[in-house]
């Protein structure tokens, strides 16, 4: 009988400690919060002192909102974590971690809040952006999201170094280009790399300056396999080619920390850097005594010329957030002239504001002017407004790793692309 | 009437018998909830999705076979991760088993120092598998890595471990073995089991060394054998951290150059958690279920050279 | 008689040279398998600058054991390990506590059926988990349990056919005369279960909740997978965060990798021997 009770009461504190254990472990580790304010969680892809930067605006704004705490938190690295949290039904209030190439595709999964009627309400109508801009936000006639900051691709390169070549002018032309850099390359007895002039990367952007494109809006068709893509892959890789794509491999995971003073351009191991206008403030900051200068992207005989193309983060509002009203105040706000341009300027980014970027203090820098006027140019291009973007640069990435590695030709790389990519598009257009 | 009636009951169980059973499913209730919650349950719904798209955010639509026409017919990738898992099943795994069986016979020779030598070869397997896959990143290095210094010093060209497509698979069999260590101790536990007059009547008849080896040490421990077997096909169906980790890149992919160390899983991940395309991913799992199935038959169907002793 | 001592003095050097050759080998691999261990920490000691070094340094010039203390503050690394050890502790609870009932259940009650239904269960050790993957994140989202422990711990609360597997081994090789007398003298099956089978498991339970834990301590995937708020992430999480954003800061990243590897070194030293028992039991019989 005893023996009855008393193995019942262990039985008891047996599932007893299970049942603590599952609540202890059910017990959400949040933050607390006062219930009244609307407490808005913020996941931006910035980091390292473009972080601080923002979170010098966060905490601006975080003081002139009595009803609103904006907790920002970086997802550099992870960006993959945005869908999952929004998948996962945890999403953040405000992210910024989205980049415009995906916009269109997250937006067709339902992962977005439309920002077309707050926009209508707070009277942004699109006419003070750059009009590329504002038009890639679109989709299905709803506005997904507003840029606060955005990029366009330049060359970067050291004059004096150049000068050191014997070379005064910045080439313009491929040829040009070729020759400089195959001149500022050094090579050790054993074919090792120790300096390079240039490692093409980023085929979408070179395909545009070759000629090419990767989408066809009007016929709805993937163009990657377009001869002038080809082309532009071909170039590319000629490079790997000539250095050895073992070479190249071991030269560039040997690459100190891009956010540092060990980034090889820095250091001279490196003649042409593919960048942004961002890289600037990257210079300053890691680099003050470098000389640098940027031009567009050299072009080939039948290529574009003052060719970029654009990109940037987006903020947006997940679906399924518990307040979308205060979250969109933090991006209306952060849209206004002052505090835009006052972010873009510390980390020198061109703000989307025709009127913002066109400040003085942004384009008393000529480079800046430079990268201003392609994304203000005819040959600016956005990404192609289709919700397979992912899966396309995915699927290119590894056709330019292939081609590099000597896998592949440019033209079997393209065309297996091309074919691959349409099919994927045809099917999320079902 | 009658007869009928007691054809259909069901065995008649004594009181006692069924108490018995009353208190046994109460006991394994755990496990009947788990077995049909977290397993039935599951696989059922997985089947489901196969045949769906769905990325959570929409509700499911019913594609019918369409997951598996297109993964099988066109899904490129999904062709690379299934012939780079074969690769790790059908090279990696015989390497390592032979590797580690090696090693049980040498350690088995009644050497000095065993305890110490065992806990070295065990502790890699225990290692958090991220936090030792960085130190192996690092060691693999093109430039600063020690095993291309290594190569410079005997005058060998470097190697890119993991960025050359050929070399990928070949630089995780190698570091695989190092976290497969305890495999090692489970053959010596199981060669220590082997009774000894078994060998020495074998010597005075006049065996030597290897025909002892492969008259009956080896069948004597080949159901040890076979369920490491079992055991490591289906794992390495799964493979995933050490591969992920070794090949992610900022933009959180993974799968190396050219999809050179893209595994089963990894594509399988990337596509249910990072594309969220729910029902093909579902469709790859059940794909996936199916061959490991297959696999397991097949071993167990010629499992005739297991040889199970009789006190068994 | 001559002949027969030649052959054997023969014989004997034929035995030291195989042994030497087996010594050779032997050491040779130790080295092997220790050196990957030794190279982090010697990484870990090292200056930002001596890690780019060529050759590399094969000692510390100048040990940087600030390293290690600052590597704990570059990620938030004892809540990692915090969180790391609070899911492998829970997990372990749910392990033990489960698989004691389940294998008792199939061990020493002779109820019908039970031999056939153990198969059934047991053939769950062969279900890939990828397959379950995908619907039980469906589920453990639609209850909210995304973003929280929670998934990651409650399934273990209902068993692991393996190690009912073996604690029912275990428990098979226990006379059943004893639970009989047991229960002549009026005690329940809990009782029995409670008073005599735990004290006796005791060396299997610790087996089963080593095993746990290791696995746990060093799963990756499931935390990938259900961990969404940076300061709920394990310290396999953490340690590949630091990759991803702080790049080239091998020296602290191996640093960080070294702490968080010395739980599961530190405890294999405490209980080698349940260990080595459990390797045993793990690797026995198909």
């Amino acid at each position: 009988m005893s023996e009855r009770i008393v193995s019942r009461r262990d039985f008891l504190r047996a599932s007893m400690a299970a049942g603590t254990a599952a609540a202890i472990s059910a017990m959400p580790a949040g933050l607390t919060y006062a219930q009244e304010q609307a407490f808005l969680n913020y996941w931006t892809g910035w980091s390292g002192f473009e972080f601080d930067v923002l979170q010098g605006l966060v905490d601006q704004f975080n003081e002139e909102h009595e009803n609103s705490y904006v907790n920002m938190t970086t997802v550099f690295g992870q960006y993959e974590k945005v869908l999952t949290a929004i998948a996962g039904g945890n999403p953040p209030d405000v992210v910024s971690a989205v980049w415009l190439h995906q916009l269109v595709q997250i937006a067709s999964q339902g992962a977005l809040t439309p920002l077309t009627a707050y926009a209508e309400a707070a009277g942004i109508d699109g006419s003070e952006y750059f009009p590329q801009l504002w038009e890639n936000w679109w989709y299905n006639g709803e506005l997904w999201g507003l840029m606060c900051t955005s990029n366009a691709r330049v060359l970067a390169f050291s004059p004096p170094a150049l000068a050191e070549l014997g070379v005064s002018e910045a080439p313009t032309s491929i040829d040009e280009l070729d020759e400089v850099a195959q001149a500022f390359e050094i090579i050790d007895a054993d074919g090792n790399i120790e300096r390079v002039g240039l490692l093409p990367a980023n085929l979408t952007w070179w395909a545009h300056v070759f000629g090419g494109g990767l989408y066809d809006e009007d016929s709805g068709t993937i163009t990657a396999n377009d001869p002038a893509n080809v082309a532009a892959l071909e170039w590319m890789a000629g490079y790997w080619e000539r250095l050895g794509p073992e070479k190249v491999a071991a030269f560039t995971s040997g690459f100190g920390d891009y956010l540092s003073t060990q980034n090889p351009f820095f250091v001279g191991k490196e003649g042409f850097k593919q960048v942004g206008e961002w890289f600037i403030q990257f210079q300053k900051k890691f680099a003050p005594d470098l000389e640098m200068d940027m031009i567009a992207a050299p072009y080939p005989d039948g290529g574009r010329p003052n060719c970029t193309t654009f990109g940037g983060s987006v903020f947006t509002i997940p679906t399924g957030v518990i307040n979308p009203d205060a979250a969109w105040e933090f991006i209306r706000w952060l849209s206004e002239d002052e505090n835009m341009g006052e972010f873009c300027f510390n980390i020198q980014n061109i703000p989307p504001k025709v009127g913002a970027a066109t400040a003085e203090r942004f384009v008393s820098d000529h480079r800046f002017q430079l990268a201003l006027d392609l994304l203000n140019g005819p040959n600016a291009f956005g990404p192609a407004k289709i919700p397979v973007n992912d899966f396309y640069n995915s699927r290119l990435g590894e056709a330019e790793t292939s081609v590099k590695a000597g896998m592949l030709s440019a033209q079997e790389a393209l065309d297996r692309v091309a074919e691959e990519v349409q099919r994927e598009l045809d099917m999320a257009m079902m | 009437m009658y007869q009928m009636a007691f054809t259909f009951r069901r065995p008649r169980l004594s009181k006692q018998q069924r108490r018995a059973l009353i208190v046994g499913l109460l006991f394994i209730s755990p496990a009947i909830i788990g077995f049909f919650v977290f397993n039935i349950g599951p696989i059922v719904q997985s089947l489901q999705y196969s045949f769906t798209r769905y990325n959570i955010l929409q509700p499911p639509r019913w594609v019918g076979l369409n997951n598996y026409k297109f993964l099988i017919e066109s899904d490129r990738v999904f062709r690379i991760g299934i012939s780079n898992t074969l690769y790790m099943v059908l090279i990696g795994l015989p390497i390592h088993l032979v590797f580690n069986m090696l090693m049980a016979l040498l350690l088995n020779t009644r050497i000095k120092g065993l305890s110490l030598y065992r806990s070295i070869f065990y502790i890699p397997s225990i290692t958090p598998v991220v936090a030792s896959t960085i130190v192996w990143l690092w060691i693999f290095n093109g430039q600063f890595g020690i095993l291309n210094e290594f190569l410079k010093f005997v005058g060998l060209p470097p190697i890119g471990w993991l960025t050359d497509p050929k070399w990928v698979k070949p630089s995780l069999i190698f570091m695989g073995a190092w976290f497969g260590g305890n495999t090692i101790l489970i053959y010596l536990a199981s060669l220590q089991d082997v009774p000894y007059d078994l060998l020495e009547s074998a010597e005075l008849d006049g065996a030597n060394a290897i025909q002892k080896t492969f008259r009956i040490t080896l069948p004597m421990i080949s159901p040890v054998i076979f369920y490491t077997i079992i055991v490591n096909v289906i794992g390495y169906f799964q493979y995933f951290t050490e591969a992920w980790v070794m090949t992610a890149t900022r933009d959180g992919s993974a799968g190396g150059v050219a999809n050179s160390a893209m595994f089963y899983s990894m594509y399988l991940y990337q596509t249910a958690f990072q594309q969220f395309k729910m029902g093909y991913a579902s469709a790859q799992a059940w794909i996936l279920f199916m061959i490991v199935l297959i696999a397991t038959v097949f071993l167990f169907k010629t499992a005739g050279w297991v040889y199970y002793h009789a006190e068994d | 008689m001559t002949a027969s001592i030649h052959w054997r003095e023969n014989r004997i050097v034929q035995d030291r040279i195989k042994k030497a050759i087996a010594y050779t080998i032997v050491i040779i691999m130790a080295v092997a398998y220790i050196f990957p261990l030794y190279w982090l920490i010697v990484t870990a000691l090292k200056t930002d600058v001596e890690i780019f070094q060529q050759p590399p340094p094969i000692f510390p010039p100048n040990p940087q054991w600030q390293n290690f203390g600052e590597s704990t503050t570059y990620i938030p690394f004892w809540r990692y390990m915090w969180n790391t050890i609070v899911i492998s502790g829970l997990t372990v609870l749910g392990t033990v506590l489960s698989c004691t009932f389940i294998a008792y259940g199939f061990a020493r009650i002779r109820w019908p059926g039970r031999n056939i239904i153990f198969l059934i269960y047991l053939s769950t050790i062969m279900l890939p988990s990828q397959v379950t993957l995908i619907p039980l994140y469906l589920i453990f989202r639609d209850l909210g349990w995304v973003g929280t422990f929670l998934p990651l711990v409650v399934p273990h609360f209902f068993g692991n056919a393996l190690y009912v597997f073996l604690l029912r081994q275990f428990l098979l090789t226990i006379p059943l005369e004893l639970s009989d007398a047991a229960k002549i003298d009026g005690a329940s099956e809990l009782g029995i279960l409670w008073y005599i089978m735990i004290p006796l498991m005791r060396p299997a339970l610790a087996v089963v909740a080593l095993f746990t834990f290791v696995q746990t301590y060093r799963d990756f995937l499931g935390p990938l997978i259900y961990l969404q708020n940076q300061q709920d992430w394990t310290i396999s999480l953490g340690l590949k965060l630091f990759q991803n954003m702080y790049g080239a800061q091998w020296q602290l990243m191996m640093a960080a990798s070294t702490l968080a590897m010395l739980p599961t070194i530190v405890l294999f030293f405490f209980t080698q021997k349940t260990f080595t028992r459990g390797i045993a039991l793990t690797g026995l019989k198909g």
